[in-house]
């Protein structure tokens, strides 16, 4: 009997354990939600899927809605020291700017890489669908278009940087030298050049279209000073007349307002979002609570101070001016850019009003801010999902003026686009005084001022002031509301490489003036 | 399997075999001696208290007799020897013998635990059979601290153990376990906790239901657990039945608990209002307190309307516990069974959180013949903790930013909440608001069954097979609803009531979350003991395991509701529902995966008359976490030791020694627990989305990570030596062990340049070295009718880096030759007085603050180049703890047991912010010590001028060691006083036993910590804390 017992169970035993161990597939185990990389790129749909993965990349760091927080290094607005959500912001305008800084600094550099690396990707990997050329050069060219923003953005950031044209498959091919910033700019144009070619030529609606990449090209020979290969790209667009400007300025910075096509037709390339599941932050953040609550950048008196009166006018020159009350009869756009200390929040159709963190300066930021999502608590305003806009058409027209200001001086062409934009629907100031502003300088300064205003607290500045090269002479004077001077010597028009990078890539070679 | 790998091991167990096997066999071949002469021996066995040791084991050379029930014997010598005496639980004795005798021995009792029979990895060993590193406590020492959590109470109790208890938080105070120090940078740092050989959770047990804990240390005790042994391995076993009448115990405790230590705030409001206006003009901040409000707050009569309001004292305060456990035990000739229920009811300090745990255990064994032994273990536990939507730290610093101008409700007795005072003073959320916002509840549901068959084919040999499922459910949910606060000095002037403003809830509605986990393991094992001769023992192990895992999860939300008091998903409209929603509120998002394990193992054993020992270990493992190529990894151990002690030779020189045991060992062990498909190449498509139309979401696809395929297990080699030492009678105990612990081809995520624009890759790259010394010490004796004991122990583990592919700068730092996430900091140099910010001065510039103003902070200019930049950041020590130690008493006398126990870490430093330290962090006070804040005239060095959190002169400088503060402590840990009542008071109650205590926990804590708890294991930096508590408790064991 008991021999019996041993017996069944051992036999028992070891069938379970037979049983268990001869299952090959045992240690296979594979991940139920993503798709492998051996089996994709077999259909059309792989190459949307793949190609609405770059345009993904664009939501990151400062390619998205986050490069409203670069104007933190102009004069236009202070960095609250409680942002953590790029750390160290308002320490690379006061002098922080070195290798050692993480954060920020190292965002700038990293988010377009990538974005280049899902480009490098796609690019490589696209014919394996065999789709029909026509059909695929369009795809291609979006993506070198998307390719060549991000380059462009490393150029304006840190001058020459690593150019990779491939997707890397051995660790070691990543760690090469930067090329200059002439190749980097030849490269950016060659992905420009072919974009332009194949883009189709309509209103943008989410994907690149011909003009976003002429807007763009037109941008980067600017930022080379080329005025005249700039000026032909311009008045293409220009003569093309598909993009025209928005019915209503404070609508281009709403989720509404975007949808509109009055207002749509002004859009040329923007990051795009959708709530609930593609909004700015997932959880807590996004522009309405950043901007609208947390006064993560707050606009500086100087900036506000530099409006026009409703006529026009400087405030000491204008009737309209009255020292109690400085800040009504102004320029309209104000009041879509900033809300001023005696304003509050109230929601247009509720009229709830809204509780926001107090601002250093006095001024917070009305531009992206919807005032239709009030309260701002976060289970509300995590809905964030403003487009954020790299190009608009009033961008043309003032890169129009600009540009033909500095070929040909103040002729009747320059005046009549700046007074486009200044006479835009729902502005309507008057035209330019152009007796005040009649010499090429005076007007060139005009145009500066007027691409500030427009423009305020969409990002756009920090570029624009190195572009001038004037950083160095203005920054100086900004100060923070605690006294603080802003810094900004020579060798910071570009910015420095971080130790961190330098160490991964021994090949890369520091920027002058941070070694 | 690889057939080419599979063959290797046999091969290497064959050599091991081996190498075993033929001096065992030379030995065997050695005839022993025969002689005609007979010396007839008998006598009887005492014991030092008098009454007779039965079955006492008498040996003389290679024969070996009893002693019966009586402790008599008889037996036969062959020639004039040395004859040894020795039984369980007593030290042997030795006499030699001539001629003829009638003895009568006594054995001293001998509680050296020699004997003792310890876990170790799938079975069991003598202690002094032991040759690797191990160290156990029984349950009867953990229950001595009456805290809530099995895991803490193994604080101190082990040498090279750190348990580092976040805080007093109810469910919330599962404790950072740390064996030698931090073995890796890439993977878990936790080590295997086995629940009766199955991995489990200790967090969840009863610590009632523990017998005892083994904790493997080095690589000899550890290896047979291979891959997952490299951080150390946990051995819990629950209790059992013990034959004999049953007995059913039940234990309650009432433990009351307040907190340790609390920022002193500055609770005076026209004073915070003051210093606030001098912070925010040197902050440059617009918002000041008008002088009205200051006044009205000065004078005020009513102070509903104007309180100084002290928030830490409002919200925090004592807390009771209780805890009940019941079991009944007993067993018959052929089986043993234990049945025991827990419950715990845990109040917290502050309110608002419920936490309650149930427990059951039921052991139960069977023989069904002599030859066949079954049995069960199952454990199961539910626990059930309900909390404010906001926790932990998130809760303390809200109480901390509340400040002292409004309480939590209106003045006007309406039961409105407050949200602040004014519109534009600095704030968070209102403490009061959490509770207004809503709850979270988790009930945790988890099952660990097993069920195990012994069968004994023939003597010496037993095969274990042991199948067991471990099942893990849990239920999450968040509840917020809509809200109303109001300023409390700020009137509508509409509506004359007080100003409606509020943050609202942050994820309203309802979240609701269901997780399942299921672990299931199978292993069989065959364990064989014999002897050689009389002098050769020899064991050998073999076995086979498996382990799978799965988790998979559900996440819904849906935010409006017509009731919104309704907590069920039901209740709620369909519109914005969301699924897998995610914000720092809420647990992370679970990843549904799966992995599984497979190993065969052994040992083999042999000593030689229980003197000399060697043991070699064996684990061949596959896991599924690595690709196919590299899956199966080897770990082997060897070690060895000798009791010295039983030379005669040691015997003459030490003859006060009653053990001097000396131990060796080296192994290898592994760590696999990183992510679960590091290898595979796949495109993530897991919330890739980009909406082209603004009306719908395209999905996109997206390589993120660059993976390496080659990825292999992470290794680390120990190298233990020892020894242990007891001094006849216990007069003196000492173990020390030595060991170097280096972990290579550490699992991490690699350092790649940025503009690869992929994350990181986990391969295999690093190496890092722990060495330390573990010493414990202690000494027993009795001194008329008092006996006691003390006891002490101290460890140390140094980190060093050997190798990182790039080294990391922040305020931690990753280099070689300095310990891992070291601290890297500027080094705070005082105050910049007014002279110092005068043109021309001589004080190096400061990068991160270049326009200094008086009372910020300087720094220390550490390449003298004049410049303060990232160069002048240094290593500073206090990431580790230089050492840790814990010393106890143990005094008794007659029926009072009297025991206390300090504990305590030393050279530990927190860099910590924010609540509590920076002062007007949204609005938090500051603690009092800023009265002497720098001002001109008071030209402190210590404090710098009073600021607004986030003002630059301060801020710039988080990074250094002006945060740093110093967390070493010496606490009393626990003391306990019990009375253990009279048998023959009880029997008329017919008790079988009674004890009673009191006894308390964290009474008085030595640190330069203050305003908290130097006890925390935090990782954001912030200074505020759930409270620890001190915890003074009363309670009663009764046996029926």
């Amino acid at each position: 009997m008991k021999g019996i017992n041993i017996l069944t169970f051992a036999t028992l035993i070891s069938c379970l354990l037979l049983g268990v161990s001869c299952n090959k597939d045992f240690l296979d185990k594979n991940p139920p939600n993503s798709v492998s990389g051996e089996i994709f790129w077999t259909s059309q749909q792989d190459v949307e899927t793949a190609l609405a993965g770059v345009y993904y990349r664009l939501q990151q760091n400062f390619l998205g809605y986050e490069r409203v927080y670069m104007e933190v290094w102009t004069d236009n607005a202070f960095a609250d020291p409680g942002n953590t959500n790029q750390p160290n912001l308002g320490q690379m305008a006061i002098g922080g700017l070195s290798p050692g800084l993480g954060g920020a600094l190292v965002n700038l550099y990293e988010t377009p890489y990538r974005l280049i690396a899902s480009a490098n990707y796609f690019l490589d990997n696209v014919d394996k669908a065999a789709l029909e050329e026509q059909v695929v050069n369009v795809y291609k060219a979006e993506i070198r278009f998307l390719r060549a923003l991000a380059y462009f953005d490393l150029v304006q950031s840190f001058g020459g940087v690593v150019v990779y044209r491939n997707f890397l498959s051995e660790l070691e091919d990543a760690r090469i030298p930067k090329s200059s910033e002439e190749e980097v700019y030849a490269f950016i144009h060659e992905d420009l050049d072919f974009a332009i070619e194949h883009l189709p030529s309509e209103l943008y609606k989410g994907h690149a279209v011909k003009g976003s990449a002429q807007g763009i090209k037109a941008r980067v020979y600017m930022t080379q000073q080329n005025w005249s290969a700039a000026r032909i790209l311009l008045e293409e667009i220009i003569s093309d007349n598909t993009f025209s400007l928005a019915d209503s300025y404070d609508d281009l910075f709403t989720s509404d307002g975007q949808t509109k096509s009055s207002v749509s037709r002004e859009i040329m390339f923007a990051t795009q979002y959708l709530a609930p599941n593609s909004v700015h932050r997932r959880g807590t953040g996004g522009l309405d609570m950043e901007l609208g609550w947390f006064a993560l950048i707050q606009p500086y008196r100087n900036l506000v101070d530099d409006y026009e009166m409703k006529d026009g006018k400087r405030p000491e020159e204008s009737a309209h001016y009255r020292a109690e009350k400085p800040y009504e009869n102004r320029d309209p756009r104000l009041y879509a850019t900033v809300k001023l200390p005696d304003q509050e929040w109230v929601n247009p159709i509720t009229g709830e009003t809204g509780e926001l963190y107090n601002s250093y300066t006095g001024f917070h930021t009305k531009k992206w801010v919807d005032l239709r999502r009030i309260p701002f608590v976060t289970a509300t305003a995590a809905q964030s999902d403003q487009d954020y806009i790299h190009l608009r058409y009033a961008d043309i027209l003032l890169m129009y003026a600009e540009v033909v200001n500095e070929l040909d001086g103040p002729v009747d062409a320059v005046y009549k686009k700046l007074d486009l934009v200044r006479g835009r629907t729902g502005v309507d100031l008057p035209e330019t005084d152009r007796a005040k502003y009649g010499t090429k300088d005076k007007l060139r300064d005009y145009i500066r001022h007027e691409r500030r205003i427009e423009f305020a607290l969409e990002g756009h500045r920090y570029n624009d002031l190195k572009r001038w090269r004037i950083a160095h002479t203005l920054l100086p004077t900004v100060k923070t509301p605690s006294g603080v001077s802003y810094v900004f010597k020579e060798h910071n028009y570009r910015l420095p490489f971080s130790i961190t990078e330098l160490d991964n890539n021994p090949q890369l070679e520091q920027n002058e003036g941070y070694r | 399997m690889v057939i080419s790998t599979k063959r290797w091991v046999f091969y290497a167990v064959c050599a091991a075999a081996w190498c075993f096997a033929s001096p065992v066999a030379r030995a065997v071949g050695t005839p022993i001696a025969q002689t005609q002469d007979v010396i007839h021996l008998s006598g009887q066995v005492l014991s030092s208290e008098g009454g007779p040791v039965a079955g006492a084991t008498i040996h003389y050379g290679g024969a070996e007799a009893s002693a019966d029930q009586n402790g008599r014997f008889t037996m036969q010598l062959a020639t004039a020897g040395n004859v040894v005496f020795s039984a369980i639980g007593h030290t042997s004795k030795t006499l030699r013998v001539t001629q003829d005798t009638v003895l009568t021995v006594v054995l001293d009792t001998d509680e050296s635990q020699l004997e003792e029979i310890v876990v170790v990895g799938y079975g069991v060993q003598r202690r002094s059979n032991v040759s690797g590193s191990l160290a156990t406590v029984d349950g009867k020492t953990l229950t001595e601290r009456p805290v809530p959590n099995a895991a803490n109470m193994l604080q101190g109790r082990i040498p090279g153990l750190q348990v580092t208890q976040p805080s007093g938080e109810p469910g919330r105070d599962n404790p950072s376990l740390l064996i030698r120090g931090r073995g890796t940078f890439g993977g878990s740092i936790n080590p295997l906790v086995l629940i009766d050989g199955i991995a489990g959770d200790l967090n969840a047990l009863s610590p009632d239901d523990i017998e005892n804990i083994t904790v493997l240390k080095d690589a000899s005790s550890a290896a047979i657990y291979g891959s997952r042994a490299a951080n150390g391995v946990i051995l819990v076993t629950t209790k059992s039945g013990k034959a004999g009448a049953t007995t059913v115990s039940y234990r309650v405790n009432v433990g009351r608990h307040t907190p340790t230590d609390l920022p002193d705030f500055i609770t005076n409001s026209a004073e915070y209002m003051e210093m606030y206006n001098q912070a925010a003009e040197r902050s440059g901040i617009e918002f000041r307190f008008k002088p009205e409000w200051i006044n009205a707050y000065r004078n005020a009569t009513d102070r509903e309307q104007y309180p100084n309001f002290d928030a830490v004292d409002y919200y925090i305060n004592p807390a009771t516990t209780h805890n009940h456990n019941l079991s009944i035990s007993g067993g018959g000739e052929k089986n043993t069974f234990n049945l025991s229920l827990g419950y715990l009811d845990q109040k917290a300090m502050i309110k608002g959180y419920d936490f309650k745990r149930y427990n059951a255990l039921l052991n139960y064994t069977n023989e069904l013949s002599d030859y066949v032994k079954v049995g069960t273990v199952v454990n199961a536990t539910y626990r059930d903790r309900r909390e404010p939507p906001f926790t932990g730290e998130n809760m303390a610093l809200a109480i901390y930013a509340s400040g002292p101008l409004y309480g939590p409700f209106l003045p006007d007795g309406s039961g409105r909440v407050v949200s602040r005072a004014y519109q534009q003073e600095g704030r968070n959320r209102n403490p009061q608001e959490y509770y207004a916002m809503g709850n979270q509840l988790t009930r945790d549901y988890r099952v660990n069954a097993q069920a195990f068959v012994d069968v004994k084919p023939f003597k010496d040999l037993v095969w274990t097979t042991k199948i067991a499922l471990n099942y893990e459910d849990q239920f999450y949910k968040m509840h917020q609803v809509p809200y109303d606060a109001y300023l409390s000095q700020e009137m509508d002037p509409q509506t004359g009531d007080y100003k409606h403003s509020t943050f609202g809830p942050d994820v309203l509605g309802v979240t609701d979350q269901y997780s399942k986990a299921l672990t299931p393991t199978i292993y069989s094992v065959l364990n064989y003991n014999t002897q050689f001769g009389t002098d050769h023992n020899f064991s050998a192990l073999g076995g086979y395991e498996q382990v799978s895992y799965s988790i998979q999860s559900l996440r819904g939300r849906r935010i409006s509701s017509v009731y919104p008091d309704l907590t069920d998903l039901g209740g709620y409209l369909p519109s914005g529902e969301s699924l897998y929603f995610n914000h720092p509120r809420l647990p992370g998002l679970i990843t549904p995966s799966e992995w599984a394990l497979q190993s065969v193992f052994g040992r083999i054993g042999y000593n030689y008359k229980e003197k000399y020992f060697i043991e070699s270990n064996l684990r061949y493992d596959g896991t599924s976490k690595v690709s196919p190529e590299y899956r199966w990894g080897v770990f082997p151990s060897f070690s060895g030791a000798w009791i010295a002690s039983k030379e005669d030779f040691v015997q003459e020189v030490l003859p006060w020694a009653s053990q001097l045991k000396l131990r060796a060992s080296y192994g290898i062990l592994g760590n696999q627990d990183v992510g679960t498909y590091l290898y595979q190449n796949n495109l993530d498509i897991r919330d890739v989305y980009y909406s082209f139309d603004n009306e719908e979401l395209t999905s996109g696809a997206v390589v993120n990570v660059f993976r390496d395929q080659s990825l292999r297990w992470e290794s680390t080699s120990i190298f233990n030596v020892g020894f242990d030492f007891t001094l006849k009678n216990r007069l003196l105990e000492v173990n020390f062990d030595w060991f170097n612990k280096t972990a290579y081809n550490i699992l991490a995520q690699q350092p790649v340049p940025g503009s690869l624009g992929l994350g990181k890759p986990t391969t295999n790259d690093g190496k890092m070295r722990n060495k330390g010394i573990e010493l414990a010490l202690a000494h027993y004796n009795q001194i008329g009718e008092v006996s006691y004991s003390i006891n002490g122990m101290i460890s140390t583990a140094r980190n060093e880096l050997l190798h990182i592919r790039v080294p990391e700068y922040g305020s931690r730092i990753k280099e070689i030759g300095q310990p891992y996430d070291a601290h890297y900091l500027y080094v705070w140099d005082g105050i910049f007085q007014e002279e110092d910010v005068l043109p021309g001065a001589n004080v190096p510039a400061h990068e991160l603050n270049p326009n200094p103003r008086a009372g910020d902070l300087k720094m220390k200019d550490i390449n003298g180049d004049g410049v303060v930049n990232s160069e002048d950041r240094v290593v500073v020590d206090g990431a580790y703890p230089n050492y840790m130690y814990s010393f106890g008493l143990h005094v008794g006398y007659k029926n009072f047991n009297l025991s206390a126990f300090f504990q305590g870490v030393e050279g530990l430093k927190n860099r910590v912010e924010k609540w509590g330290i920076d002062p007007f962090e949204q609005g938090t006070s500051p603690t009092t010590e800023w009265r002497n804040a720098w001002t001109p005239e008071n030209r402190s060095n210590e404090l710098p001028g009073i600021y607004v959190a986030g003002y630059p002169g301060v801020n710039a400088y988080k990074a250094s060691t002006y945060y740093l503060r110093d967390a070493s402590y010496l606490r009393l840990k626990n003391v306990m006083l019990s009375y253990e009542v009279p048998a023959h008071w009880l029997q008329s109650a017919k008790l079988k036993g009674a004890q009673v205590y009191v006894s308390a926990d964290n009474v008085f804590t030595i640190t330069d910590y203050k305003g908290a708890d130097p006890e925390r294991s935090s990782t954001s930096g912030n200074f505020a804390q759930y409270p620890q508590a001190k915890i003074f408790n009363i309670g009663a064991n009764i046996r029926f």
